[in-house]
């Protein structure tokens, strides 16, 4: 049996009355089973003041997690929040850590800490990991190397981010403790049967415009359609008003990664971050060679769209004990940049009343595009709603 | 005292601990607010503002767009001024193998050709597309037409220049038109073989008047009875081969229209043969040509279908094998009975000959309308080229086909397998020569402006002992009949008559305050014979048709169905 509950606080000044907070609602849905964990979202503020480490310290179960921009839960949504997402089960084995520092490699240390193990702990039916946010490494190296050391486990995760500009202050914390620079991860075994969503943007293209990656190397795109990246990025200014301002295209490329072995023919979501004359296109993932590419709108409208069907989607879902919805930061940042919280509203309001959920912001999403006998495609995503439904 | 300092100290304490924790509260505010406006301050940096980027109207800009993109009939390339592609309709991927037209985007117009190699570069279309590109002025445009393999088009190239700083580039709009060039060759193909058609029509009706108009003179200055009887035969002769030829002409031209109909009557299949045989062995023997004829003895007696058109067909077969064959050749005519299938017979009919032959090229257009095999045999052997056609046409309508066998030089075979369906013979619908019935005391009245005609028909309904009054005109036509209304039993009308046609003639009595004028039969005798005609006919409010020239069998039979009835009065 699993049983799920969220919980929620703004209480950034006592500690303590945050962690009574917290409590009171989490005894109010469930009383704890054999084994118990929390995954915790929070803003920076939290961190910095102390009240995450003390709550944590506090809880009787373990905490993963990492911080965000805002987030939402069965009572409340907000910006300065602390949320908690509980799973209690006495048929599921949970496993919560985190890895030493990724700065150099992430291999080693993931591997590492899956060696560590608790002895008994089968393969992992899930791994919720909370990668850092380095630049030097793309989502797709995560995923890379948890498919190397777990294999055919399905992944499920956020990068950390927050709610400023350059998310400087973005960190992984686990039972209170908070880290730049390791992953933060839960890997459950056991009767547990995840299933998955995906809300990306709506395939409406920008422009009757598609391109085929004819140079590139992980997520370095060297060139479109046999031009430079640069050349051809910037062409597109004048046939379809699409500009490349400060070295960025906000437009999201929806990419057919159709050369890889696992293709499951699910697009997805790339967004380009730096594009220069004299370098490659930097894109938020890898982009392979041979992929074609389409350009897609992304207004607000779009976003909520989706949003909203995804949760249809999961309400029509049996035997949900709960869910966790992770976003990515653009969408809130800046496609809904006129109303950063109208995401995070269609959730609350939207999901069934009775079904425990969390909801945050990423810096980079982790999810399966598809599951086929028990064989996951794991893949990154940029500009995406992910689902998580346990 | 003590009490009292306690208490302020520790109301102090509260104060400020909460002081300090709204220091906090309005510090964590005053740090959410600098990140937000971070944020502002970089959307707006990069002018973005994802809220109004593509709006509902900007979007459904952009789907017409690629509408046209996708429906443009025109195939369109746009490059810039560096001759790489920008956009293009998505038909590009019909000359172009690749997936989406907007990956070819960045790629040269070298790259292109080098890469997919579409025939539609030819030289021509890049040198054109070179000079338009390094012309001097703005605008230049060079149209060309090109051939290649996957039709032809009209090219047009030109430069472009949106203003300055802005966009320029070339443009190559590519109008397919090829069904165009083809509709005009096979326009120009029939204009050709309607006016060779014409050339041999007229051949073919001024030998036969030519034939008349000597025959009548000879005979018209002698005396010799028996060379006047000759003139006559070749004068019947020449009439007759000009009666077939024009109702060749007006069969083909009911083909053209759809408007030719087959009858259905019931007849016997070796008197039909026999009847052709009779009418064809005189011409064939004329030309010391052999006759053969290969009935086989199990085709049923009694049949049903349209036994003047299969007459019409199996003479023609027969006239062409004897006009291509030469002296000393022989023409063969077989017929035989295939198989039975519920109340019908399959036959084959053979018509072969040992003459010319027809090369496989021109098989080909054998059946095809207003051809002949090879035009110099028209100067040879005359013939306005529609009979094969008309057969083919006849065929076809009867459920049946057509094909030939042979080689150049070595004669020809025609062969027909077509149903014809059983008849079970009953003695009450053999169907008799029509005998002249005595029509003593009913009159009739022949309103014709050719005395001729007025004769001709006479002569015909003499053995009725009708009283026959004439009208020269319709003028004169109303008037006979306002002053006898009832004297009428029937009236046979030509429409072709100067100042007033039978039509308007017709209408006329019809308005007459008479029952009689409502009720008089009145029949269309004229040389118009299409089907529109015995519409007007009709619509006029004559009764029947009756084509010239009039057989006397048809208009005895006319006549009886109108007149027959009151004989039991």
């Amino acid at each position: 049996m699993l049983k799920c509950a969220s919980a929620f606080t703004y209480e950034l000044d006592n500690p303590e009355k945050a962690l009574n907070e917290i409590v009171g609602q989490l005894k109010n849905q469930t009383e704890f089973l054999e084994n118990t964990v929390g995954i915790i979202l929070c803003h920076t503020e939290f961190v910095e003041g102390g009240v995450l480490a003390y709550i944590s310290g506090k809880l009787p179960f373990e905490t993963v997690g990492a911080t965000t921009a805002s987030q939402a839960v069965n009572g409340s949504f907000g910006e300065m929040v602390l949320t908690v997402f509980v799973m209690t089960s006495d048929d599921v084995a949970f496993y919560a850590g985190i890895t030493e520092s990724l700065e150099e490699d992430i291999e080693g240390p993931v591997r590492l800490a899956y060696e560590r193990r608790p002895e008994g702990f089968g393969a992992p039916g899930l791994a919720v990991i909370f990668p850092p946010l380095l630049i030097k490494h793309s989502g797709d190296e995560y995923i890379r190397v948890f498919e190397k050391v777990m294999p055919n486990t399905p992944l499920f995760g956020s990068i950390a981010v927050d709610d400023s500009v350059t998310f400087s202050g973005a960190v992984t914390v686990y039972n209170g403790r908070h880290y730049e620079n390791a992953l933060s991860f839960l890997f459950c075994c056991g009767n547990i049967h995840p299933r998955f969503a995906i809300a990306a943007l709506p395939p409406n293209p920008v422009a009757s415009v598609k391109g085929e990656i004819t140079k590139s190397e992980g997520s370095r795109v060297y060139e479109i359609n046999k031009t430079d990246a640069y050349s051809y990025l910037t062409s597109l200014e004048h046939s379809h008003n699409i500009r490349v301002i400060n070295n960025m295209l906000m437009y999201p490329f929806w990419v057919d990664l159709v050369k890889r072995d696992n293709y499951d023919g699910v697009p997805v979501i790339r967004g380009l971050a730096s594009v220069s004359e004299d370098g490659p296109a930097l894109f938020r993932g890898d982009v392979d060679e041979r992929s074609t590419f389409t350009l897609l709108t992304c207004n607000p409208q779009d976003v909520l769209k989706t949003t909203r069907e995804c949760v249809d989607r999961v309400n029509k879902s049996d035997g949900i004990n709960g869910v966790l919805f992770i976003s990515c930061i653009v969408r809130r940042m800046t496609i809904l940049s006129g109303d950063p919280l109208a995401e995070l509203q269609a959730v609350k309001e939207g999901i069934k009343p009775g079904i425990p959920f969390m909801t945050g912001y990423a810096g980079g999403e982790i999810c399966p595009t598809s599951v086929r006998d028990r064989i996951p495609t794991n893949r990154f995503h940029n500009y995406s709603l992910v689902v998580l439904v346990v | 005292m003590e009490n009292d300092k306690s208490d302020a100290l520790a109301a102090l304490t509260r104060e400020l601990r909460e002081c300090k924790a709204e220091n906090n509260r309005l510090a964590r505010e005053l740090r959410a607010a600098l990140r937000r406006i971070d944020i502002l301050r970089l959307n707006t940096d990069t002018q973005f503002d994802l809220t109004k980027s593509i709006t509902g109207e900007k979007r459904q800009q952009e789907l017409y767009f690629n509408l046209m993109l996708r429906l443009y009939p025109d195939i369109v390339f746009v490059f810039d001024d560096e001759l790489k592609f920008t956009i293009g309709t998505q038909n590009i991927t019909d000359i172009i193998d690749v997936e989406d037209v907007s990956l070819l985007r960045g790629h040269t117009l070298a790259s292109i050709v080098d890469r997919y190699c579409p025939s539609i570069f030819t030289d021509e279309m890049l040198d054109a597309i070179e000079r338009v590109k390094t012309g001097n002025e703005k605008g230049v445009e060079n149209k060309i037409d090109i051939s290649t393999e996957q039709g032809q088009f009209e090219v047009t190239i030109l430069s472009f220049n949106m203003g300055k700083g802005s966009y320029s580039g070339i443009l190559a709009i590519i109008h397919d038109i090829t069904e165009v060039n083809l509709a005009k060759e096979q326009a120009e193909a029939g204009n050709r073989a309607k006016s060779e058609f014409l050339s041999r029509i007229n051949h073919e009706i001024r030998t036969p008047i030519h034939t008349i108009m000597g025959m009548t003179g000879v005979a018209i200055n002698s005396d010799d009875l028996e060379k006047k009887n000759a003139c006559l035969d070749k004068i019947n002769t020449a009439s007759k081969h000009l009666l077939d030829l024009f109702d060749d002409i007006m069969d083909m031209s009911k083909v053209e229209k759809n408007k030719l109909d087959l009858t259905v009557n019931h007849f016997d299949f070796q008197e039909m043969i026999h009847h052709v045989v009779k009418t064809l062995r005189f011409k064939i023997e004329e030309k010391k040509l052999r006759f053969d004829i290969a009935l086989d003895p199990d085709i049923p007696p009694a049949l049903i279908g349209d036994d003047v058109k299969l007459a019409q067909i199996i003479v023609k077969l027969l006239s062409n094998a004897a006009k291509f064959t030469p002296a000393g050749g022989t023409v063969k005519l077989q017929v035989r009975r295939l198989q039975d299938t519920a109340g019908w017979v399959q036959l084959m009919i053979a018509v072969s000959d040992d003459g010319i032959g027809i090369s496989s090229e021109q098989q080909t257009r054998l059946f095809d309308s207003f051809e002949q095999a090879d035009g110099s045999n028209t100067r040879k052997f005359g013939g306005a080229g529609i009979g094969l056609a008309l057969v083919w046409n006849i065929v076809t309508m009867m459920g049946g086909k057509i094909w030939v066998e042979s080689e150049q030089g070595k004669g020809a075979k025609f062969i027909i397998t077509l149903r014809l369906k059983k008849r079970v013979l009953d003695d009450d619908m053999d169907e008799k020569e029509p005998v002249a019935k005595d029509y003593s005391g009913k009159t009739i009245l022949i309103v014709d402006d050719m005395a001729v005609n007025q004769e001709i028909i006479a002569s015909m309904l003499q053995d009725t002992h009708i009283r026959i009054y004439y009208a020269s005109s319709g003028i004169e036509a109303i008037n006979l009949f306002k002053n006898a209304p009832q004297l009428y039993d029937l009236i046979l009308m030509d429409i072709q008559m100067p100042e007033m046609d039978g039509y308007a003639v017709t209408r006329a009595i019809r308005a007459l305050p008479f029952a009689k004028a409502k009720e008089v039969p009145v029949l269309a005798l004229t040389a118009n014979a299409m089907y529109a005609d015995e519409r007007l006919s009709l619509d006029a409010g004559m009764n029947g048709h009756i084509n010239k020239p009039v057989s006397k069998k048809e208009i005895l039979l006319k006549i009886d169905s109108y007149l027959a009835p009151l004989l039991s009065i």
